[in-house]
C-alpha cells in the first residue's frame, strides 16, 4: 500500500474472505482509492451510474479488444456483428452437444459418489462446450484451461513477461485453429467469424483473436459460477428439492443465487473528465474498477440483499453487468450453467459438500476446489 | 489434413513459474492446479520488459470482460 491508498485489494484480510471484505468497503469507505485497482466504486448507484455513461467511463482500451475495450460509435458497430452468434437459435443448436458433454463428466462422478467439481467437471464442461461452439476439437480444452489460469496467475503476481508469453501462445493457438478453417469449411461459427465483415473490412486475424481471448476468458467465469451455483445448492437441500421437483426455476435460480455470490470482482473504466462521486474528487484519466460484487450485495438495491430468493423481480442484478456493455455470451453462459444444474439435479437424489471449499483468490472467479458427495 | 495446433504443455503447480502465496489463499503454496512451464514452450520466462511496456501487458493481463 501507498500513503495514497484507502485499502489493499491484495491484501490477506481481503483475499481471504472477498464477499465480507468488499460488503464492508461498501458500507465504511464506498469510493476508494488503491495503486493496484485505481478508483474502487462499491455501491450499486455508482457502479449503475457509471456504466450507462461510457462517454465519461471509458471501456476503450489500446489493446486490441474487441468489442469490451472498445467506446461507442465504433463498439456498437463490432458488438452488433457479434450477437447473432448467441441467439436463441444458435443457443437452441448447440444445447445437444454441450447437454452430451455434461452427461459424459457426471457419469463417473456419479459412479465414484464423490468428485472435485472445478477439475472434474465445471472447467472441462465449459472449455469443451465452447470448443464446440467454435467447432474446434475438443481436446483443446486443457490448452485454453492452461491459458486461462497462467493468464490470472500472471495478472496477480503482475508478471509481465509471462503475460506477453500467454497473449503470444494464445495468439498463436487461435491463429492454427484459424488456419485449420480456412482449409476446411466447417460452416461453424469461426467460419462465421472469418466471414464477418464491420464497415466494409473483413475481420483480420488479430481483431478474431482479440474477440476469441474474451470468449476463452469469459469461460472462466462461467464455470466459476457453476462452481458457486453447485456450492449454494449443496449447502441448501431444500432448494435442490424445489428444482428437482421444478426445473422451470433453475434459470431464475442461477440469476438470484450468482447475484449473492457473483464469480466476477470487477472491470474497469477510465475517466474522461474529473468527476465527483461520494464526496471524492475522481481526476480525468483515472483507472475506476466497477465492484460487481459489491454493488450486487447492496441494501440500498435489493431487499434483503445478501438472501437468495429466487422469486425476487429485479433488473436491477448486475451479474452480467449492464448498459452497452452487458455481457455479449450472457446467453452461452445461461445455458451451460442451466445444463449443468439440470443435468446435476436430475442425476442425483441429492449432493453435499465433501470436504473443504477453496475460494478462487482474485483474479479469478468462483472456487478453486470443492469436493461434492454425490448419490 | 488438419494443421497441427499449437500445444501448450502443462505441469503441476509445484513446477509452475508462479503461484499465488500462501498468505492469500489461508492454503498450501500452489494451490493452483495447473500452470503452464514457459521455457517449455521456448520462451524465455526470466525476460523483463521496460516498464512502460510492463503497464501496457498488466492492462491486457486483466481481461475486461463487461
Amino acid at each position: 500500500m501507498t500513503q495514497r491508498d484507502d485499502w489493499d485489494p491484495r491484501a490477506a484480510s481481503v483475499l481471504v474472505d472477498q464477499r465480507r471484505a468488499y460488503d464492508e468497503m461498501r458500507e465504511t469507505c464506498p469510493v476508494a482509492y488503491s495503486e493496484f485497482m485505481g478508483w474502487s466504486l462499491f455501491r450499486h448507484a455508482d457502479v449503475m451510474g457509471a456504466v450507462h455513461d461510457p462517454a465519461t467511463y471509458s471501456s476503450a482500451s489500446r489493446h486490441l479488444a474487441i468489442p469490451s475495450g472498445m467506446d461507442p460509435p465504433a463498439h456498437g458497430r463490432f458488438r452488433a456483428a457479434l450477437t447473432s452468434h448467441f441467439s436463441d437459435d444458435a443457443m437452441a443448436a448447440l444445447e445437444p452437444r454441450s447437454r452430451e458433454i455434461a452427461i459424459d463428466l457426471l457419469a463417473p462422478m456419479l459412479a465414484a459418489g464423490d468428485a472435485e467439481l472445478m477439475e472434474s467437471f465445471a472447467t472441462p464442461f465449459t472449455l469443451r462446450t465452447l470448443c464446440a461452439f467454435l467447432g474446434w476439437s475438443e481436446q483443446q480444452w486443457e490448452c485454453l484451461g492452461g491459458w486461462t489460469h497462467g493468464n490470472q496467475q500472471a495478472a496477480f503476481n503482475r508478471d509481465p513477461a509471462a503475460g506477453r508469453a500467454l497473449a503470444g501462445l494464445l495468439s498463436e493457438h487461435v491463429s492454427a485453429n484459424l488456419d485449420q478453417h480456412r482449409a476446411a469449411g466447417h460452416d461453424d461459427v469461426t467460419d462465421a467469424l472469418l466471414e464477418t465483415s464491420v464497415d466494409g473490412d473483413r475481420l483480420d486475424d488479430e481483431q478474431i483473436i482479440s474477440i476469441l481471448r474474451n470468449w476463452v476468458a469469459g469461460e472462466g467465469t462461467v464455470a466459476g459460477g457453476i462452481s458457486l451455483l453447485a456450492l449454494h445448492l449443496a449447502e441448501h437441500p431444500d432448494l435442490q428439492d424445489r428444482l428437482r421437483n421444478d426445473p422451470s426455476m433453475i434459470p431464475a435460480a442461477v440469476e438470484e443465487i450468482l447475484r449473492v455470490d457473483d464469480p466476477l470482482v470487477a472491470n474497469r473504466r477510465t475517466t474522461t473528465r474529473e468527476v465527483e462521486i461520494g464526496g471524492r474528487r475522481i481526476p480525468a484519466g483515472a483507472s475506476v474498477s466497477l465492484m460487481w460484487i459489491a454493488a450486487n450485495r447492496d441494501p440500498d438495491a435489493f431487499d434483503h440483499a445478501q438472501e437468495v430468493r429466487i422469486n425476487r423481480q429485479s433488473d436491477d442484478g448486475l451479474v452480467w453487468g449492464h448498459g452497452i456493455h452487458v455481457c455479449l455470451g450472457a446467453p452461452l453462459a445461461r445455458l451451460e450453467m442451466r445444463i449443468a444444474l439440470e443435468e446435476l439435479l436430475g442425476r442425483t437424489r441429492s449432493f453435499s459438500v465433501s470436504g473443504e471449499v477453496r475460494r478462487s483468490v482474485y483474479p479469478s472467479d468462483g472456487l478453486a476446489s470443492f469436493r461434492l458427495r454425490l448419490s | 489434413m488438419n494443421a497441427p495446433l499449437v500445444v501448450l504443455r502443462l505441469e503441476s503447480a509445484s513446477e509452475g513459474f508462479a503461484t499465488v502465496p500462501p498468505e492469500t489463499t489461508g492454503g498450501p503454496v500452489g494451490a493452483l492446479p495447473r500452470a503452464p512451464r514457459l521455457e517449455m514452450c521456448g520462451v524465455d520466462a526470466s525476460d523483463d520488459a521496460p516498464r512502460d511496456d510492463c503497464r501496457d501487458i498488466i492492462a491486457e493481463l486483466f481481461i475486461e470482460l463487461l
